[in-house]
């Protein structure tokens, strides 16, 4: 297992937000948690990506404890994220977007000398990662100006700069456009085939999901309901029935 | 959301230097400077104020560091200001009179201080970090009360001797605007070369977008503090001159007036253009001699004026000539 | 003794901080505002309260008088300035409060705010109260008991009126407020208004211990900044218990280190509080 998540809880207010979750994610494979509105899913998204603590349980990555590490710590393990509202630096050009994670990785932020050659392996390097997630071409353009679709490849560009064994994505889906969704679906699936990443993926769509994951994790009022393959998930009953309460209840 | 104040950097950051036209551009600044102090040769006023005004320019200098790179807004920037000039002029009463040793003590005793103020400070932003940053220059300025002994409390700190160059004494009004010219040009030079460094570059990432850059592993807050701590130690630098320059310090240059001021120097400037606050201040320091010279309720000019300048144009004056100027740019080409 | 009669005093700064900090809280609560211009108006309410003096008006009316016309500048300000920015970033409003304090003092300077003016005690407040060995000036009694009134006045108003329910949607959640129909700018004139004239209230009130000038709010503003930090930015209770921790360390500081110390162990504090416990004491105020 890359990432194994055991008895992790959080509460916000008296509410048990995420409550004893048990993850086990495989490498190189795409492993979605899926669940209705409300169900805690982005709670252990957060939780797991360092953004928030958990009060109790752990989070391991590989063999290490990486419970309640920061951001900042989890990109220089190889552990990368992006997010719902595509988050890219829209006044910067798409190539320096990528440059930018790339030093990040190289501990570089902090140079104000930097030899010419250095700065051409960087951006030989972003060039490269652009290629992979079908942005060639665009390395000039402002990220701003990119379309939508586009843009969320190139969140996904700047996370793969981070040269990381596991990615974490919130909802890549959302707000996308038929084409868009087709696309970023493809994009991922490589990531897994071309590349042998770990992509954990945390959804509200559920059809795009079942095609394109490994495994499916279902969450409900803040546990996990189901844990399976798609097409076990498909005949589940707790699942059915926590998608009609869930889309009334909550 | 810091998009209206800091409208620019993207345009500043990753265009190639030219060498040709850089080598031009420093040509010409140095000759500018080289020749000024003769075209004011029966003006030894003129010649003065313009080194205030040169000095001012460096502090704006230096927050813009600071409130361009970061979006950290200080209100007590007068602190590092103040700092450093009771430091050098403390200084040279006591251990030499060298000008170069007095302003590289100052340099670093500044730079220890503020990594260890800022790294608190750094952890908050916005108007949290605005309010302490205001509060912390009050206590410098108790300080000087607290210790009117050794600074001479409400007098001032008197008695300053003239600093020497290798033994030579440092005291024709061309040397020191000389002095003053080259710290602001290298300062500057220096500035616009960080901009398009990977320093520069990681500083507009965390400005726009923090939680990103965090999540690019970046340390948010190491890059915030190299930030702070090198425009305290330049507006030090800045202070450790002026007090070298005057032959005395008062506690006035510590005041919230004071920071309020360099704030505005670089809003009414422009913030993060770096060349808008040194103009901002320039014209701000001759303004202000011409001005209360002729009525004495030159605050509420600049009180009004600031209220203004926030209110139609936010980017500063900087600001609004470059949008004109691109507006221009923009009509032209579509006329051709 | 000394101690004690530091304590009393300690309640009557912390009385008139408490006073003059529940309008910045309002005003960023409601607005978003970091207000700079707050000391100014204390100012404008301290040199206000000697105008009326001089116009020969009585002590009585010019208390309340003063804080009223301070009000309405308020209102002005607001529909005439702060309007202006209104969708702005927060720190534009930290900019242009800055310049309107300049713009305040600028304007008091010309009307006799460049020396120290004395505002003088009616006479049946005048004298020392002595209780049981300790002695305090009477006005500085009748001060805390008028900023207390008014506290408990503005707090029972805010919990109990349609204008107050108003104020705490607002200050809960500015964009539910404006789902529940409120019209945001009546709501901000008022608030700033009141704010103003709270400001006013403490600098009329605090005229005969502080005398009046120009700058004369400038330190109480440092005061009331260091008090919001403490309580926690936007929350009622914690600037209560705020106002009254800071009149102590300054009053205590004052009297057994200089005024000028009792500065630096606040910020000290300050800044130790906020490492530990950015939300104040109640743990309930904004770090955005």
């Amino acid at each position: 297992m890359i990432l194994s998540v055991s008895q992790l809880t959080k509460n916000f207010g008296g509410l048990r937000a995420v409550n004893k979750v048990d993850l086990a994610i495989a490498p190189a494979t795409i492993h979605s948690i899926i669940g209705p509105n409300g169900a805690g899913k982005t709670t252990l998204f957060n939780l797991i990506t360092g953004s928030i603590k958990p009060v109790d349980g752990s989070v391991r990555f590989r063999d290490r404890d990486i419970t309640g590490w920061s951001p900042q710590r989890l990109a220089k393990l190889g552990v990368a994220r992006t997010f719902q509202r595509t988050s890219i630096y829209a006044r910067l050009d798409v190539l320096e977007n990528v440059a930018l994670a790339i030093r990040s990785r190289e501990g570089m932020t902090t140079s104000v000398w930097q030899p010419a050659s250095a700065e051409r392996r960087v951006r030989d390097e972003a060039t490269d990662i652009l290629a992979k997630v079908g942005l060639r071409g665009r390395e000039a353009v402002l990220a701003g100006n990119l379309a939508h679709g586009y843009q969320r490849s190139l969140d996904i560009a700047i996370g793969l700069a981070l040269n990381p064994a596991l990615i974490l994505m919130d909802e890549p889906l959302a707000g996308m456009s038929r084409g868009d969704r087709e696309t970023v679906a493809s994009l991922i699936t490589m990531l897994r085939d071309t590349l042998g990443l770990t992509v954990v993926v945390v959804e509200h769509d559920v059809g795009m999901v079942m095609r394109l994951s490994d495994r499916i994790t279902v969450m409900q009022h803040g546990t996990v309901i189901a844990d399976a393959p798609p097409a076990e998930i498909r005949g589940n009953e707790a699942v059915r029935n926590a998608y009609l309460h869930g889309n009334f209840a909550q | 959301m810091r998009e209206q104040l800091t409208a620019d950097a993207g345009v500043i950051a990753g265009q190639p230097p030219r060498r040709g036209k850089a080598i031009l551009v420093i040509a010409a600044v140095a000759a500018v400077g080289a020749v000024f102090p003769f075209l004011l040769a029966g003006e030894p006023f003129l010649l003065m104020l313009a080194s205030y005004a040169l000095t001012a320019a460096i502090v704006a200098l230096s927050l813009d560091l600071l409130t361009g790179n970061t979006g950290l807004l200080s209100f007590g920037h007068a602190a590092w200001y103040g700092f450093g000039a009771y430091a050098a002029g403390l200084l040279s009463k006591t251990v030499t009179s060298d000008i170069v040793l007095l302003v590289l003590m100052t340099m670093l005793a500044t730079a220890v201080i503020a990594t260890l103020i800022g790294a608190v400070l750094v952890r908050q932003i916005g108007k949290t970090f605005a309010i302490l940053t205001l509060a912390f220059s009050q206590i410098i300025f108790a300080i000087v009360f607290v210790f009117s002994g050794l600074t001479g409390g409400e007098d001032g700190l008197q008695g300053i001797p003239v600093p020497t160059f290798f033994g030579l004494q440092v005291f024709k009004p061309e040397v020191w605007f000389w002095i003053f010219y080259g710290v602001l040009v290298i300062s500057l030079a220096f500035a616009l070369h960080v901009r398009r460094s990977p320093l520069g570059k990681a500083w507009l990432a965390i400005r726009d977008n923090a939680e990103r850059a965090s999540f690019i592993g970046m340390n948010v807050n190491r890059l915030k503090l190299i930030a702070y701590s090198s425009s305290a130690t330049l507006a030090a630098v800045a202070g450790a001159l002026f007090v070298l320059f005057n032959g005395a310090a008062s506690p006035d240059l510590l005041s919230w007036f004071e920071s309020g001021k360099i704030l505005m120097y670089v809003v009414l400037g422009g913030v993060g253009t770096l060349v808008g606050p040194i103009l901002g201040a320039i014209a701000f320091t001759v303004a202000e001699h011409y001005v209360s010279s002729f009525t004495d309720a030159w605050l509420i000019y600049f009180g009004g004026l600031f209220v203004l300048m926030v209110i139609v144009a936010p980017g500063g004056i900087f600001g609004a000539l470059s949008g004109i100027w691109t507006r221009g740019a923009a009509s032209r080409e579509a006329a051709q | 003794m000394l101690a004690m009669s530091l304590a009393l005093n300690g309640v009557v700064l912390g009385s008139i901080l408490l006073l003059f900090s529940l309008g910045l809280t309002l005003i960023y609560g409601v607005g978003r505002v970091v207000n700079f211009a707050h000391g100014a108006l204390f100012s404008l309410g301290a040199m206000t309260g000697v105008w009326c003096t001089q116009l020969g008006l009585p002590f009585w009316l010019t208390l309340i008088v003063a804080p009223i016309a301070v009000g309405l500048v308020g209102v002005f300000i607001d529909w005439a300035i702060l309007a202006r920015i209104r969708d702005r970033p927060m720190v534009d409003s930290l900019l242009l409060t800055f310049g309107l304090a300049l713009l305040i003092t600028g304007i008091l300077y010309e009307f006799g705010g460049r020396t120290v003016q004395i505002m003088p005690v009616p006479g049946a407040l005048g004298g020392v109260a002595a209780v049981g060995g300790l002695s305090l000036p009477v006005y500085r009694i009748f001060v805390s008991v008028v900023a207390i009134v008014l506290t408990v006045a503005l707090i029972l108003f805010l919990q109990n009126s349609r204008w107050g329910l108003r104020v705490r949607a607002a200050n809960d959640n500015p964009e539910m407020g404006a789902c529940l129909g409120i019209d945001r700018e009546r709501l901000m004139h008022s608030v700033v208004g009141v704010s103003a004239g709270l400001a006013a209230a403490a600098g009329v009130a605090g005229a005969p211990i502080f005398t009046a000038y120009a700058t004369v709010g400038d330190k109480i503003l440092i005061l009331a900044f260091m008090t919001v930090i403490l309580g926690g930015l936007g929350s009622l209770r914690g600037a209560v218990v705020a106002a009254y921790v800071v009149g102590m360390i300054i009053v205590f500081g004052e009297g057994y280190f200089g005024g000028q110390a009792a500065l630096m162990a606040l910020f000290s504090m300050v800044m130790a509080m906020l490492i530990n416990w950015p939300r104040g004491f109640f743990g309930e105020g904004r770090v955005e």
